[in-house]
């Protein structure tokens, strides 16, 4: 019922003509056409490439950032346990609260620009949230940080699920360590690093909070992705029936990783 | 449960609220009570409204002060977020449960209409004795029907660094030519020239008004002159020659302001509710109107709060006295002049005014209310922040914008 409904509802929406003058009254049925509008219209193409830019970017550092810091976390020591307790209080805070600290970091005047400054890496501030594909970059950096911790932490436990026995007989082989990483703990570990990739993507694809606040969709829409873009236009233009066709299709977005990640479950289940 | 019996009940769920709904659409929207006024009459008003301040300045006390009239009434005030503001009084309307009075943001006059979530006062206006001391141009209205009220006006003007001013010799610029000789004599005396606030979306497009004015461009129909370019190839000059710091340009009013009080800073382009702040820089400054453009004045939006009537009001005749009673009221004007509003009733302004006060007053003169079309606007600002951000040529600029005015109300 309370998924169901709401469902049924912004589907009904999708396919019906919504404005603040029809909301209350019976919605006229326009069947695909806000569907086709959306497609027709530039900016919405834009949005669905940038969202596409913005998921790789939150895989990639998810994936790797996640399983580095997993190996690097795996080994028992009390600068390990502080550093996992830390990874955990960070994937912990509310991402509004994360988000507001990187926009500050990132500004010209930022820490992250004083401390290059400061090295002497660059002489100018780099503009990370104004200039030509960085604001978008940075958002979806700032995504896949926070979901480091998420992905670092369902890695530690597939680490520890390995047998520590493979690594001995591989040592006692003459197999060094890239080698055992290669034969031994990615194959073990591949399940797992699937999984991770669909729930990463699927983040990705939904993240609406590290936008809105960092860039606000900005500047002009070089940040905007799918589901800011469906928040505006449902909510800020009133445009209830092409927002809920952006919902409609951000939900299929989803869907299309979830699906195999429900079904990997059942396989396991079974 | 079995199969059938599931989906009966499902059913019944599914149909349950679609059966509420068309019962509240088939109701009257008329006001439940016409209880005549008399001082005893006991009632419960409701006020929603948007802003944080407003419970310390302009609610509480205005409650108060009704209350001496109407001992027995009562009321509820709620604080609604302002994104959150139009979406939730249209949700509220689906049950008919709005506010007796508002406080919203005069921008969402024609989508709440449409909606049916606002009050008519059209009636109401016509017998106030007082209307006639209110301008056309802060009634709010959709059609030829009357809605709200702006009892003060928020507009842009331009704030100057008099210090900075004095020790280039440089007078306060009335027109864009101007200004721009006195960024360039700012920053070659290694000031930074002007903050010109580019968020993206709807606070874009309150700064840009001014410069697409200031160039002829006065609706967004009419957006696909080529002046447009000109205008978008000036500015976006002006962040590409250093007059405007690049890094400060999708910055909006609330944060851009705070560059300004950083004291080194010639030229910020803020709002009258910003006006307690640059005494906090320690130099002398001053306010005046947006320079005009090569074609004509610039003109700005009057912005801020609007007040009206809910479309459901408890008891129409009694929250409609309240407007009167307080919000409309010159001991009102009076109380916010002091506060760096702008008010609207024009017997508030006679008299010794602060020059800044007064800067606001002649521009709210010239002013224009916000656009209720909400989807162009959303564009523009875009177009404004992208053009200024440097992710949008002047050319693409103006071409979108024409796409803008092809398809503007």
């Amino acid at each position: 019922m309370f998924v169901g409904y709401p469902m049924f509802e912004l589907v009904r929406m999708s396919v019906s003509d919504v404005t603040p003058a029809t909301l209350l009254r019976e919605w006229p049925f326009v069947g695909i056409a806000n569907f086709v509008d959306l497609f027709n219209d530039t900016r919405f193409t834009a949005t669905v490439l940038r969202t596409v830019v913005f998921g790789i970017v939150v895989l990639v550092i998810g994936v790797i950032g996640g399983l580095a810091a997993a190996l690097a976390l795996h080994a028992r020591s009390r600068i390990g346990s502080v550093t996992y307790a830390l990874i955990v209080l960070m994937w912990a805070l509310p991402p509004i609260v994360s988000g507001v600290t990187w926009r500050f970091m990132l500004f010209a005047d930022g820490i992250i620009n004083q401390f290059l400054t400061s090295i002497a890496v660059i002489d100018e501030p780099i503009l990370f949230l104004i200039d030509g594909s960085l604001p978008l970059l940075s958002v979806a950096f700032v995504a896949g940080w926070v979901a480091l911790p998420f992905a670092a932490i369902v890695f530690r436990a597939a680490l520890l699920d390995v047998p520590h026995e493979l690594y001995e007989a591989a040592t006692v082989d003459g197999a060094g360590r890239s080698a055992q990483f290669r034969y031994i703990t990615l194959p073990s570990i591949a399940p797992t690093v699937y999984v991770v990739s669909i729930l990463l993507l699927s983040y990705a694809v939904r993240s609406f909070d590290f936008t809105f606040v960092m860039t606000g969709g900005g500047p002009g829409n070089a940040s905007t992705t799918l589901p800011v873009f469906g928040y505006l236009t449902a909510f800020t233009a009133f445009d209830y029936s092409a927002g809920a066709a952006v919902a409609v299709i951000t939900i299929l977005a989803v869907l299309l990783f979830a699906l195999p990640y429900a079904r990997s479950i059942r396989r396991r289940a079974l | 449960m079995t199969t059938r019996s599931r989906r009966k009940a499902l059913a019944a769920a599914l149909a349950l609220p679609l059966a509420v709904a068309l019962v509240a659409c088939s109701q009257s929207t008329e006001a439940p009570s016409d209880e005549p006024l008399t001082p005893d009459i006991e009632a419960t008003l409701t006020i929603w409204h948007y802003n944080e301040t407003a419970g310390l300045q302009d609610i509480d006390p205005q409650i108060a002060q009704f209350q001496e009239l109407y001992p027995n009434v009562e009321f509820e005030v709620t604080f609604i977020p302002e994104e959150q503001f139009p979406n939730r009084i249209i949700s509220a309307a689906t049950s008919q449960s709005g506010p007796d009075i508002m406080w919203y943001n005069g921008a969402f006059t024609k989508t709440f209409a449409d909606a049916g979530v606002i009050g008519d006062i059209t009636e109401e206006w016509a017998s106030f004795e007082d209307a006639d001391l209110f301008p056309e141009s802060v009634l709010q209205t959709s059609g030829d029907r009357i809605y709200g009220v702006q009892a003060y006006v928020n507009l842009n003007a331009l704030y100057y660094n008099q210090t900075i001013l004095d020790e280039l010799g440089v007078a306060v610029p009335t027109t864009l030519d101007e200004l721009e000789d006195a960024m360039r004599a700012a920053t070659a005396a290694g000031y930074r020239g002007m903050m010109l606030p580019g968020a993206p979306g709807v606070a874009g497009e309150w700064v840009s008004k001014a410069f697409f004015t200031g160039y002829g461009v006065q609706n967004f129909s009419d957006y696909g002159d080529p002046a447009v370019e000109e205008m978008f190839t000036r500015v976006a000059g002006w962040v590409d020659e250093g007059l405007v710091p690049r890094a400060t340009v999708t910055l909006p009013q609330a944060e851009a302001v705070n560059e300004f009080v950083a004291g080194d800073v010639a030229f910020y382009v803020g709002g009258n509710w910003q006006l307690t702040l640059p005494a906090e820089g320690g130099f002398d400054w001053g306010v005046a109107p947006m320079p005009a453009g090569p074609e004509g004045p610039a003109v700005v939006y009057l912005g801020g709060q609007a007040e009206a009537l809910g479309a459901f009001p408890t008891n129409k005749a009694l929250a409609w006295e309240f407007l009167k009673q307080t919000w409309l009221t010159k001991e009102h004007g009076t109380m916010r002049l002091g506060l760096g509003s702008i008010p609207t009733r024009a017997d508030v302004l006679e008299g010794d005014v602060d020059p800044n006060v007064q800067a606001y007053a002649d521009a709210a003169a010239n002013g224009t209310p916000l656009s209720s079309d909400t989807a162009s606007t959303l564009a523009v600002g875009d177009l404004w922040s992208g053009v200024l951000a440097g992710q949008t040529s002047p050319a693409d600029g103006a071409a979108q914008a024409a796409q803008i005015a092809a398809g503007a109300e």
